[in-house]
């Protein structure tokens, strides 16, 4: 695998219970693998950093862990009927966090499908959740996307993954240290519910994105607001850096995606092609193209030279 | 010509001179004026001067500070107490009757009676004071008596007051005693022959009331004399003119109305307020005469259109516009025209106005050359906002022309400091506004903070802070904003409402303070409160009855009050439960989980489960931590998993998935028993409809191995009938090669014959050759006759597949009917329909299949009837024929799952 040129995948999960792998070639879209077996529409989907794996939620709280490239199932977590939200990789590959309705935040291992560690919050339900450091993205080898139905996290290649920081639906963000198991942060910036977060690639800034519209740039290791960017009509859905760090991309219910320019904090472009919100949105690893999902069923690819 | 007021020092006989043309601040005037404890009288005289140099803020604050600074030690102060106190009221009266606002013009009516009150303590019977308080009565109306009775009080001291008689004049022409009014003012003119202009004028009004046209004439050109812009004597002269009905005084009295308008057309001078009244109303019905006599004056329909441009009544209005459209149609260069057009457009047809502002700017830039006035940017982009929330677009248009407006404005803030800043602070709100509609809120944000630093009275600027925050979640951000704006205005329709519904949104209707009863926001919360009771559990039907009612009628309510609320129109579609796509669509740009809701409720009440599935799943994806919404999809997967399992013809797949959705109903249901949130759902009916999920899990097998038993006997009827039809194909395989191997062996046979034939004829050598070319025919001809007269039963006897069964039946008949075979056309054809008719025998014949097989009948008749050229194609038509069989098979295969599927349903 390691000896073929570099495929791009596009992992996307719907409504229709169905998490999509698709591979881009020329332009167009490849259905490679149809994976079967959720139920009430498919939440959040995450690949692996080594690109092996994929991991998907719905909304019956149940986890299915695939393997990307024989399109099997690996394993099943099912768990109680509000313990399970979006999803994340652990930077070793070895663990996948969630979010839950109490705010706690639960962290299961890939190898036996358990829960293996928690972080209480004592907050409320956990929208969004990204490992810390997210070191740059150097593998080629796949970016995703999560569909109608789903929008999830960063991809991390740092081995030792130290923070977990988590959205909740009340707008606060809680960053917690891995290795003591402890809350590091919390952060109060937005008022209304954070339905993604990411790290940027050198792992300095901290991007929300809120129910209010709004976007927020923390600088992390000083815990402040570096930046409040404005311009969406609707809610922010999903928001994803570009690996080189310039750029970052969000998706909204305005039915727009918007490129930013993180150095002048400003929109330097906006597509209007989808006709109904965008759940999600993603980067290439060359960061020359984006993709975006939406309720209007289509998947977009979009070429952005930078 | 300066005047020198002389401030005497204290203690000294020293003085300060002060030259009127060069007098210094007012504050600096009042330093001195506080140290040298100087005579109110000077103070007074100060004042004076400023108001005539037109410093009326240095006016007011000489006169205010006098009142408690000013030195009152000496004789008759008293009487400069007057003078003061009756100079600024005075001033109010007058300011009072500019004044268009009413709630202002009633301040500065109550700010001049309080002065008059405190002077009438001093010196009641003052002359001055006296004429100032009549002409007070006089202008605030309704007390013409009191008025008079002072006049009068003035006129029996002193019998030649001018004020008095002018004042006497004005009341007795009011009451129409005309001949009065002019004893009047003819007194007056007698007593002082040099009397200002609007004497004479008044005389001309006597006179043409008095029917004596040319005495009035002689009075309103004295007038003009003495003042050539009086605009009463314009008018009056005007009015005579064209009283005389002939079209040179028209025109002439046209061009002086026309000069009257541009000398004054607004402002009225406090002592021209009668001639005035008289010019805006007499004008009016002039010009209309004008029009009838000339249809189409230009300068007539413009100005009318304007004087009714300014008019409060709709209907005049309307008349402006139709005016005012003429003007700009014929001629299309005025930009004047254009302006009031665009400008009396704005209330009602935003777009038509904004065409015309279009129009009027372009004229402006290509024919004057000139820069736009910054009013009129600002009002072009005011009205594209105001389009574009309507239309949603050239928001940046609009955005473009207010910056560009504000740009100016600051430009030339210069030139008139006062004017242009005022102006820039409604720029600015509006492009605060803008940004605010472009969602580019810190920009926006920062604009408000602006505006209120420098004025921080600027109350919509904090409710505009506050509906930001509130739409960021910062409720209490929002409500402070909110209390900022109270302590400004108490009153504020505005703010209260929105502070209502802050408190609504905080679940807490106790406070929700009812502002004005006609304001349709407050209704619209109002209403909403009586919804959202309406949504909360409640065992009491007729409760709830009565609360939706209440909040229908609220909706309504506003509905009549302001006909395009759309937010009351969507309360009524909420109670009503109807719509809510449109809804969803229309009003609400993403994902509203409230609506989402009504529409499930909407879907779950019409029996479209399924689709009242989706739309709570689309919910729960927004708002995962609604416990709601959590019990509304426990319950409909719970319903929908029960109505699959009760259809007997669900399929293994669907009822498997029903089973697993119904143990999600319930994992659900007692997690919501957990949970035990009284305030959402009812706990006890979530333990129940927990207890119907596991009555129907343990029925759930018996489903489950009935549907499995289903499945199992159509996969074996699938596979039968797989099996069937891979034989059938087969079959035809063999049959097909069984024929062509005939056909061969045929051929050859009627080869050798023929050949047997030639060498026994031994004919001529001629018909040799004929045959040869015949060859192909005859070849095919034989074909032909093979495929009829085949004769080859056992052949076919061999090819057929065994068939089970059926096959000794069918050999039974085969042989009967081989019997008649050779009369038949096609053994194969036949063999063919016997086929399927001993299938037929076992399953119901379906109409279609028959056409299909008469189809196929037509088909090789229609073969048949080919003429022996075309008999090569023969054998592809034959694999047609071959497919089309195959087809048919298919169709048989489904009718026939259908027809199990009914067997087992018995």
């Amino acid at each position: 695998m390691s000896d073929e040129p570099p495929t791009d995948y596009i992992v996307t999960g719907g409504i229709d219970d169905l998490v999509k792998v698709w591979e881009l070639q020329d332009d167009r879209l490849i259905l490679k693998h149809n994976l079967e077996g959720h139920s009430l529409g498919v939440v959040s989907v995450a690949i692996s950093n080594n690109g092996k794996l994929c991991a998907s939620s719905s909304l019956d709280s149940s986890m299915r862990i695939w393997d990307l490239e024989k399109g099997e199932k690996i394993a099943n977590v099912d768990v109680g009927p509000v313990d399970l939200w979006t999803v994340a990789f652990s930077p070793d590959d070895k663990y996948i966090i969630s979010g839950s309705h109490a705010g706690k935040i639960t962290s299961y291992s890939v190898e036996t499908a358990k829960a293996e560690q928690t972080f209480e919050t004592r907050g409320k339900f956990t929208l969004s959740i990204a490992y810390f450091p997210a070191a740059g993205l150097r593998r080629t080898e796949d970016y995703c996307s999560s569909a109608e139905t789903s929008d999830f996290e960063t991809r991390i290649e740092s081995p030792d993954g130290k923070y977990i920081a988590s959205g909740a639906i009340d707008g606060i963000i809680n960053i917690f240290d891995v290795a003591s198991n402890k809350l590091w942060h919390t952060l109060e910036g937005h008022a209304m519910p954070i339905r993604s977060l990411c790290f940027s690639p050198d792992s300095q800034l901290l991007l929300t994105a809120s129910d209010d519209g709004h976007m927020k740039l923390y600088d992390v290791q000083h815990t402040h607001v570096v930046g409040t960017l404005s311009g969406h009509g609707s809610w922010v859905l999903s928001v994803a850096f570009s690996p080189d760090g310039k750029y970052f991309v969000s998706g909204s219910s305005d039915k727009t995606v918007k490129v930013w320019d993180i150095a002048s904090k400003q929109c330097v472009h906006t597509f209007t092609e989808h006709t109904d919100q965008v759940w999600g949105v993603r980067y290439n690893p060359d960061s020359n193209k984006i993709v975006s999902v939406s309720e209007d069923k289509s998947i977009n690819v979009y070429s952005c030279p930078t | 010509m300066a005047t020198i007021i002389e401030i005497p020092l204290r203690d000294t006989d020293e003085v300060i001179e002060l030259y009127s043309d060069q007098l210094p601040d007012g504050d600096e005037v009042l330093g001195i004026l506080r140290q040298e404890k100087t005579h109110l009288s000077i103070w007074v005289n100060l004042a004076l001067e400023y108001y005539k140099q037109g410093k009326i803020q240095d006016f007011i604050k000489v006169l205010e500070t006098s009142r408690n600074d000013a030195n009152i030690n000496y004789r008759d102060y008293e009487k400069d107490q007057m003078r003061a106190l009756d100079m600024l009221a005075a001033y109010y009266v007058q300011q009072a009757n500019r004044e268009k606002n009413k709630d202002k013009k009633r301040d500065l009516f109550t700010k001049a009676t309080l002065l008059y009150t405190t002077a009438d303590k001093i010196i009641m019977y003052d002359q001055n004071h006296l004429l100032g308080r009549a002409y007070f009565c006089l202008l605030e109306g309704d007390k013409m008596e009191q008025a008079d009775a002072q006049f009068n009080f003035v006129l029996n001291q002193s019998p030649n007051n001018i004020p008095s008689l002018l004042g006497k004049a004005c009341i007795a022409y009011n009451k129409k005693d005309f001949r009065a009014a002019l004893a009047f003012y003819k007194k007056a003119l007698r007593t002082n022959p040099n009397c200002p202009a609007s004497v004479r004028l008044g005389m001309g009004h006597c006179f043409i009331k008095l029917n004596n046209p040319e005495k009035a004439k002689l009075a309103f050109e004295r007038a003009l004399e003495l003042d050539p812009k009086c605009v009463g004597a314009l008018v009056g002269l005007a009015i005579l003119k064209l009283n005389l009905q002939q079209p040179d005084y028209i025109r002439t009295g046209v061009q002086m109305l026309s000069k009257a308008y541009t000398i004054d057309s607004s402002d009225p001078m406090v002592l021209n307020h009668l001639a005035n009244h008289f010019f805006f109303k007499k004008a009016a019905q002039c010009f209309e005469k004008v029009l009838k006599a000339q249809p189409g004056n230009y300068e007539t329909m413009k100005i009318l259109g304007a004087l009714y441009a300014g008019s409060s009544s709709q209907s005049k209005r309307d008349i402006a516009k139709v005016h005012l459209k003429k003007v700009t149609d014929q001629f299309p260069d005025d930009i004047e025209a254009w302006i009031e057009l665009a400008q009396i457009l704005e209330q009602s047809d935003l777009q038509a106005s904004l065409s015309a502002y279009e129009t009027a700017m372009q004229l402006l830039r290509k024919n004057v050359q000139s820069e736009i006035p910054v009013e009129i940017l600002n009002n072009v982009g005011a009205l594209q906002y105001r389009y574009a929330k309507l239309k949603l677009n050239n928001l940046v248009e609009a955005k473009k022309n207010i910056e560009l407006a504000l740009n100016r404005s600051k430009a030339e803030a210069a030139q008139d400091p006062q004017y242009y800043n005022s102006v820039s602070v409604t720029m600015t709100y509006n492009l605060a506004r803008l940004n605010e509609a472009l969602c580019l809120f810190d920009k926006s944000e920062k604009l408000y903070k602006d505006i209120l630093k420098q004025h921080p009275n600027y109350v919509d600027c904090y409710l505009r802070l506050g509906c930001m925050a509130r739409d960021k979640g910062h409720i209490y951000e929002a409500s402070d904003w909110y209390k900022e704006a109270l302590m400004i205005d108490k009153e504020h329709p505005d703010a209260w409402s929105l502070m209502g519904n802050l408190h609504l949104a905080k679940q807490d209707t106790s406070n929700t303070n009812p502002a004005t009863s006609q304001d349709s926001y407050s209704h619209l919360a109002l209403g909403n409160v009586w919804l959202q009771t309406l949504h909360q559990p409640t065992k009491d039907k007729e409760k709830m009855k009565r609360h939706q009612d209440r909040a229908l009628l609220i909706y309504k309510q506003v509905l009549k009050i302001d006909p395009r609320n759309i937010f009351a129109a969507n309360g009524v579609g909420l109670s009503w439960h109807i719509k809510y796509e449109n809804c969803l669509r229309k009003f609400y740009k993403y994902n509203n989980v409230d609506v989402l809701q009504y529409l499930a409720r909407a879907y779950f009440k019409a029996g479209k489960l399924k689709e009242a599935k989706m739309v709570l799943l689309r919910a729960r994806r927004v708002a995962p931590q609604d416990t709601v919404l959590l019990y509304n999809i426990a319950l409909v997967l719970q319903r929908l998993a029960t109505y699959i399992l009760k259809d007997e013809k669900s399929t293994l797949s669907t009822v498997l998935q029903a089973v697993h959705e119904l143990g999600l109903s319930l994992k659900y249901f007692i997690y919501l028993v957990e949970m035990g949130d009284k305030t959402k759902y009812d706990v006890a009916i979530a333990e129940l409809e927990a207890r119907q999920c596991r009555d129907l899990l343990s029925q759930a097998q018996y489903h489950v191995a009935r549907a499995r038993r289903l499945d199992e006997e159509e996969r074996i009827i699938k596979r039968k009938q797989e099996e069937e039809r891979t034989a059938f194909k087969m079959r035809q395989l063999e049959e097909l090669k069984k024929l062509d191997k005939e056909q061969r062996h045929n051929k050859e046979q009627l080869l050798q014959k023929r050949q047997e034939y030639k060498e026994k004829t031994k004919n001529a050598l001629l018909f040799l050759e004929l045959p040869s070319e015949k060859k192909g025919k005859a070849k095919g001809r034989g074909r032909g006759d093979i495929l009829s007269a085949s004769d080859s039963d056992q052949e076919n006897g061999v090819e057929r597949p065994p068939r089970e069964k059926k096959e000794k039946k069918e050999r039974g008949r085969k042989k009967l009917k081989s019997d008649e075979r050779k009369k038949k056309s096609g053994g194969r054809r036949r063999k063919e329909k016997m086929s399927s008719d001993s299938e037929d025998s076992d399953k119901p014949k379906t109409k279609r299949r028959k056409k299909k097989e008469k189809e196929a009948k037509t088909k090789v008749k229609k073969d048949d009837g080919l003429s022996s050229k075309q008999k090569s194609r023969i054998v592809s038509k034959a694999t047609i024929s071959s497919s089309d069989d195959e087809s048919d098979d298919k169709h048989k295969l489904s009718s026939g799952d259908e027809s199990d599927k009914g067997k087992l349903y018995t």
